[in-house]
């Protein structure tokens, strides 16, 4: 009886001992942002389309040791720009949405300021509604990575909360086909820019 | 090295998507010959499974470029007035019956017409 009592106080010391000391001190947070995206260079996205404007919503793990993982999911809204109707299509109300998944990592300058880092993939899914009929859609999804960078101002004094702005470079490729390798990457390839500004809640 | 390493398994998600002619574009390019449309009306159109996928008003000199969605199958170029012959860079097309519309065969996505000439 003496053994088995011995034996229990043993064991639940090793387990509860073990279990404070490898316990990670990871904290998250989730925020809401602002988007205005700009598609750049020789593409459909870019040529034929205003620039986006939308909303995200987002969040981070993150260990003590500043590196952290992320998600971000975006919702981004334009138009077909008056006259380039014939190469974009009988298709409007173009939406994008992407799914932003990233490694991020953190350096503190100061108490009230940080800086944040970070690289990933992207799934890009983008939606029209077809013109000539009713509540039927055109949709195709696209896959490419993301790098960015936002700087943080921490608003109260136990770092609850934050406000942050930030920029995003998007890679978007999709599997549209056609025969000409020229109008296949003119239909096919797009990087975006982006801006944000967001609200970020700590817990 | 993390920007490395997200680089690399990119640029694997790529290169395991492949091209879908599903999810194809038609892209057509090309000039209509005529003596008597109205610019500001006649319309060339882009039509699959009897939707409009793409239309397209001429420039003042009758070129046109012309592009919508469209998925593998047979789709056509349809005119607003009756055309009387046409050239182009790919061989299989042929004009409808009531001859206001060429009809592309599967496979061409991309075509440049030399001249599309209207009865007009």
């Amino acid at each position: 009886m003496k053994n088995l009592l011995l034996l229990f106080l043993l064991i639940s010391t090793f387990v509860f001992s073990q279990k404070k000391k490898y316990k990670l001190d990871v904290v998250s947070n989730i925020e809401a942002k602002v988007i205005a995206m700009k598609p750049i260079g020789n593409n459909s996205l870019a040529k034929n389309l205003e620039p986006f404007y939308g909303f995200a919503f987002g969040g981070n793990l993150m260990t003590p040791i500043n590196f952290g993982i992320g998600v971000d999911y975006s919702m981004l809204f334009s138009n077909v720009i008056f006259g380039k109707e014939n190469i974009y299509g009988n298709i409007g109300s173009p939406k994008l949405t992407v799914i932003d998944l990233f490694l991020t990592h953190r350096e503190n300058i100061s108490d009230d300021f940080k800086v944040e880092e970070m690289a990933g993939f992207s799934y890009y899914s983008q939606s029209n509604l077809y013109l000539d009929q009713d509540k039927s859609k055109y949709k195709n999804s696209g896959m490419g990575f993301n790098l960015g960078g936002k700087i943080l101002y921490i608003l109260d004094p136990l770092g609850y909360q934050a406000v942050f702005i930030g920029g995003k470079v998007n890679f978007y490729y999709n599997n549209i086909y056609n025969e000409n390798p020229e109008i296949q990457k003119y239909f096919g390839r797009s990087t975006f820019l982006s801006l944000n500004m967001g609200y970020r809640f700590n817990f | 090295m993390r920007l490395f390493l997200s680089i690399l398994i990119g640029s694997i998600f790529l290169g395991c998507q492949s091209e879908n002619r599903e999810n194809s574009r038609a892209y057509i390019e090309g000039k209509v010959i005529s003596s008597a449309i109205d610019y500001k009306i006649y319309k060339l159109k882009i039509v699959q499974d009897d939707v409009i996928v793409a239309e397209t008003f001429l420039e003042n000199d009758g070129t046109f470029k012309i592009s919508g969605p469209i998925s593998y199958r047979n789709f056509s170029l349809v005119s607003a007035e009756k055309i009387k012959s046409f050239q182009s860079d790919k061989k299989g097309l042929s004009l409808s019956s009531d001859e206001l519309k060429i009809e592309i065969p599967l496979e061409i996505t991309y075509l440049k017409f030399n001249e599309i000439v209207l009865e007009k």
